[in-house]
Formats: structure tokens, C-alpha cells, sequence
């Protein structure tokens, strides 16, 4: 062997040595772990439930047979849609790994109403604490409409709901969801890497990338598998470029058909389908788009010790003056999903478990 | 997938050295992997065949976006080696490689095991680095690839570099 070749060898194992213990260090980085997690899930949601190649194909296919006419055209629509369904599934990997390294989030949320019913809009927001091992703890204040705050949560022992007159019931840690959102949808209660697992697996995804770069959207649409549930028609997430952190979410179901048949979910035995909602007190479903006046910042528990507005002499728009009377009524819940869910992130503090439990609060 | 996670991930990290494209090589050498599984011959080992895998996926992931890595045929056979290695460790109970390197940073000089303290574990920059200990930035890159030539040394000797 010759000296260059020689060191040409000697050169090759140092970088090798280097590029490999470097590869070591940034395993071992404090964050890997989850990262690591996320990583295999992604994976596993990859083959257990999505074939990119298959989507890009039909698209292909519906590209050719809708005429486009032009073969540069159907060239560029299939570069267009490869490029963005492999983009889209990076971002999603990298977004899953971002986000399960965060334990703590909260968002402030506005639930629009479904078109034609006479719910108000509900504004409030959402602490989250996603635990090792164990379901998230979670705790939703409904500020506004004042007249109807009520507050839904997770804590260690499972759901609960504090009523606008501070009565606390007890629920079925998945309840707060299905009611809010329509029977059986508990996309929330996961915490964010569960919501990007099932977009993964459940949606078409594309990704736009706004003119400043500042802003990556993804764009997840329901899949043929996912047409008769009552999961969302459409899923948009705006995606920090940089950190790869969500900072908007927003849920929508289509409206169009006025008719709940869009949302019939073929009935299932012992499955979501199939749950029925426990009688009794939980708060009403109701809620307003208005912004209320600036309070409190903090913790959760900052906005716990927040009372509601005592009730007024006389019942509002829609609002029985027997309030577990129409607690009772509500507790049925919405027939329909709302027409959008919209999450905006905002920083979040440090959490404790502690701070998810009920307070019951009277008015006084 | 969780068996072999994590020496695959240290391969495609130490081939490509970009942690998001070593993302996107891990998930599609693992689909491609699912896909051609009744290839697999299974009187082989399978982490060589896994790292083939993620070997051509970078290739081909090379031309596809046109980034710049260097995939030198000789550094990729000396990563399989070391792969091999950490695969083997991570097989036997005896101890980890997390152990194994825990160890080696543990026995560097303390400059040496503060840099990497700091780059690593505590999640700052070169630069960071550079201002909060009065050095330049070559100096600490310097440093940092010492460190790492020295735990190469460490880990060499406990087996799990070849």
C-alpha cells in the first residue's frame, strides 16, 4: 500500500472517529429521549398507516384523467406534490420531535359554534401538562361568554367540570372532549405529538410556506379512510420554521351540507361511536366572541382563584335561570361538532399537577 | 424498531452530520426497510443490512436535494464498523453505550469535559461557549474536536469503537 494511500485511510477512520462520537454526544443531549420516542412513533405511524407513494399516485392519476391536457403541466403537478408530501412529512417528524421534549403548553382557544344552532362562540384557554408514562393533565377555562364560565379538566383521578356556579362533577377523563366537540372526538386530550400522530396517519398533508418564510403551514385534509367520522375536514398547523414548535392550530368541519348526515359515524359497539354521556351537572356549552377585559397572567392556578361574574337578576340569551337544570340539558352535548376550534400558543409557565385538580368555586 | 433505533440513528447522524436530514433518512430507511423486508436474508445479521439501507437513502437523498455531505466510501466502512460496535453493546446486558460514553466524558481534563458539558448537556452554542469562556470560537472548536478524538480513544478501548 502506498504512504497515500495510506493516509488517505488513516484521514478516513479519524473522521469516522470524530463523526461518530459527535454522533454520540448529540444522543445523549438531554432532549434526545423524547426526540428518540417520537422518532420510533412516527416511524411506526408511517407503516402501519400511510403509504406516501400510494397518495402521490392517485394524485397523479386524478391529475391525468382530470384533462389537464398539457404533459409539462401533470410533470409539474406531480414534482409539486411529491416535493410537498415528502416536505410535509419531515416537517411533521421534526415537528413531533420538537414538541415531545415540551411538557408544558397552553394556548388560548376559541370554539366557533356549528352554523345554525343557537350556541354562542366559547373563548377561553388551555394549560397543558403532559406526563412520562401517563395521560396529560389538562385544565380549559371558558372565560367567555363571563356569564357562562365554566372550566373542564384532567387531573391524576381522571375528568371534571366546574359549572359557571362553581359545582364540580366528576366525568370520564375523554367527557370534556366528546362534549365540546361532538361525541367521540377526543383529539385533544393527547396532548400535541398525539393530535401529529393521528394527522399523520388519518389526513392528506401539504405544506405552504408563506412569502417572508416566517410562517410554515401544514395543511392536513381528511383522508377517504376518515370521510364518515367525525374527526375534522381539515387541519391547518402553523409551524415555527426555526424551532419547529406549533404556534396555531385550527380544527374546522365542514358546514355546507346544514345536515348532521356529514357527521353520522357508523355506530360502533363499546367504541367511541357508541358512547353515551353520562347524565348530570357539567357545564353548559355555550360561549361569545368577545374579548374580555385584560386580567390576571399567570399560572393556572392565578386564573383558578379568578370567580365567575355572579349571576345577573335575569337570565341571559339562551341561559335558564336554574342553571343545574340546564346543566342537566347541556350535558347531552353539542349534536354536531363546531364549525372551527382555533389554538393560539402562548407561553406557558411551569405546571404541577397540583394545579389541574378542581377548585370549586361559589359565587359569592 | 426500538432495538434498533438508536445505533441506526448514530450511523445516519455520523454520515450526513445534520440532525434534521438524519430525521428524514431514519424515517425512510425505516419504510424502505418495510417494504423490502422479504428480501431480507435472515441467516444475516440485520444491522448491516439496516445501515445499507440508510447508506443508499442518503445517497439517494444526496442527489435528490442536492445537500452537501460527504459520504466517502471509506469513512462510511469505518462507520459501519463503529456501528456495528454500539449495535453489539446495545445487544448485551453487561453495559451501554450511554454508560460506556458517560465514562470516557468523565474522564477527560476538565476542559475538555467542560466544553462538551456545556455544548451537549447544556444546550449552548459554540459561540456561547466562546464568549463565556474568553475564548475564540476556533479555539473552542479545537478543544471540542480533541475532546471528541479523546473519548474516540476512550471508547475504542472499552470495544465499542473498532
Amino acid at each position: 500500500m502506498t504512504d497515500d494511500a495510506n493516509a488517505r485511510r488513516d484521514d478516513a477512520a479519524e473522521q469516522a472517529d470524530d463523526r461518530f462520537v459527535e454522533a454520540l454526544l448529540e444522543a445523549s443531549k438531554p432532549e434526545e429521549a423524547a426526540a428518540s420516542e417520537a422518532r420510533i412513533r412516527l416511524g411506526m405511524a408511517t407503516i402501519r398507516d400511510r403509504e406516501p407513494v400510494a397518495v402521490i399516485s392517485r394524485r397523479r392519476w386524478w391529475a391525468v384523467a382530470g384533462g389537464l391536457g398539457s404533459i409539462a403541466a401533470v410533470m409539474m403537478l406531480a414534482v409539486f406534490f411529491q416535493t410537498s408530501e415528502v416536505r410535509a412529512d419531515r416537517i411533521i417528524a421534526r415537528v413531533l420531535a420538537a414538541e415531545s421534549a415540551v411538557t408544558a403548553l397552553r394556548f388560548d382557544v376559541r370554539l366557533e359554534a356549528p352554523d345554525g344552532r343557537p350556541h354562542p362562540d366559547l373563548e377561553g384557554s388551555i394549560d397543558l401538562l403532559a406526563r412520562p408514562g401517563g395521560h396529560p393533565l389538562l385544565r380549559f377555562e371558558v372565560d367567555r361568554p363571563a356569564d357562562r364560565s365554566h372550566a373542564w379538566g384532567v387531573d391524576p383521578r381522571g375528568g371534571w367540570g366546574r359549572s359557571h356556579r362553581g359545582i364540580v362533577s366528576r366525568f370520564d377523563r375523554t367527557e370534556w372532549s366528546s362534549r365540546i366537540m361532538g361525541d367521540g372526538l377526543d383529539l385533544l386530550i393527547d396532548a400535541m405529538p398525539g393530535l401529529l400522530d393521528r394527522v399523520a396517519e388519518g389526513y392528506e398533508l401539504t405544506t405552504v410556506t408563506d412569502a417572508s418564510g416566517d410562517r410554515t403551514t401544514l395543511v392536513a385534509v381528511k383522508g377517504e379512510d376518515g370521510e364518515n367520522t367525525k374527526a375534522p375536514d381539515r387541519i391547518r398547523i402553523d409551524i415555527d420554521p426555526d424551532t419547529y414548535e406549533v404556534r396555531r392550530l385550527v380544527l374546522e368541519w365542514n358546514q355546507g351540507s346544514g345536515s348532521d348526515e356529514a357527521f353520522e359515524a357508523p355506530p360502533r359497539a363499546g367504541g367511541r361511536g357508541d358512547r353515551r354521556r353520562p347524565r348530570g351537572e357539567g357545564p353548559p356549552a355555550g360561549f361569545d366572541r368577545r374579548r374580555p377585559p385584560p386580567g390576571p397572567s399567570g399560572g393556572p392556578g392565578e386564573r383558578r382563584r379568578r370567580p365567575p361574574p355572579p349571576p345577573s337578576g335575569r337570565p341571559g340569551p339562551g341561559r335558564d335561570p336554574l342553571v343545574d337544570e340546564v346543566m342537566r340539558a347541556e350535558s347531552q352535548g353539542p349534536e354536531r361538532p363546531p364549525a372551527r376550534i382555533t389554538f393560539e400558543r402562548v407561553p406557558a409557565s411551569a405546571f404541577e399537577p397540583g394545579d389541574f385538580s378542581p377548585t370549586t368555586v361559589r359565587d359569592g | 424498531m426500538r432495538q434498533n433505533a438508536d445505533h441506526l440513528m448514530a450511523f445516519i447522524r455520523a454520515m450526513v452530520r445534520n440532525n434534521a436530514l438524519a430525521e428524514d433518512v431514519f424515517q425512510e430507511t425505516f419504510l424502505v426497510a418495510w417494504r423490502r423486508f422479504d428480501d431480507f436474508d435472515r441467516d444475516r445479521p440485520f444491522g448491516p443490512w439496516l445501515r445499507g439501507i440508510a447508506h443508499r437513502t442518503a445517497l439517494g437523498l444526496k442527489r435528490k436535494t442536492r445537500k452537501e455531505f460527504a459520504v466517502d466510501t471509506a469513512i462510511v466502512d469505518v462507520l459501519e464498523s463503529h456501528a456495528a460496535g454500539y449495535e453489539r453493546i446495545s445487544m448485551s446486558e453487561e453495559s451501554s453505550a450511554a454508560e460506556m460514553l458517560n465514562d470516557c466524558v468523565g474522564r477527560l481534563p476538565p476542559r475538555y469535559r467542560e466544553v462538551i458539558e456545556v455544548l451537549y448537556r447544556g444546550g449552548r452554542s459554540i459561540s456561547e461557549v466562546a464568549e463565556a469562556t474568553d475564548a475564540g470560537a476556533e479555539a473552542v472548536k479545537k478543544r471540542l474536536q480533541r475532546a471528541r478524538r479523546m473519548i474516540a480513544d476512550c471508547l475504542r478501548t472499552k470495544g465499542l469503537l473498532a
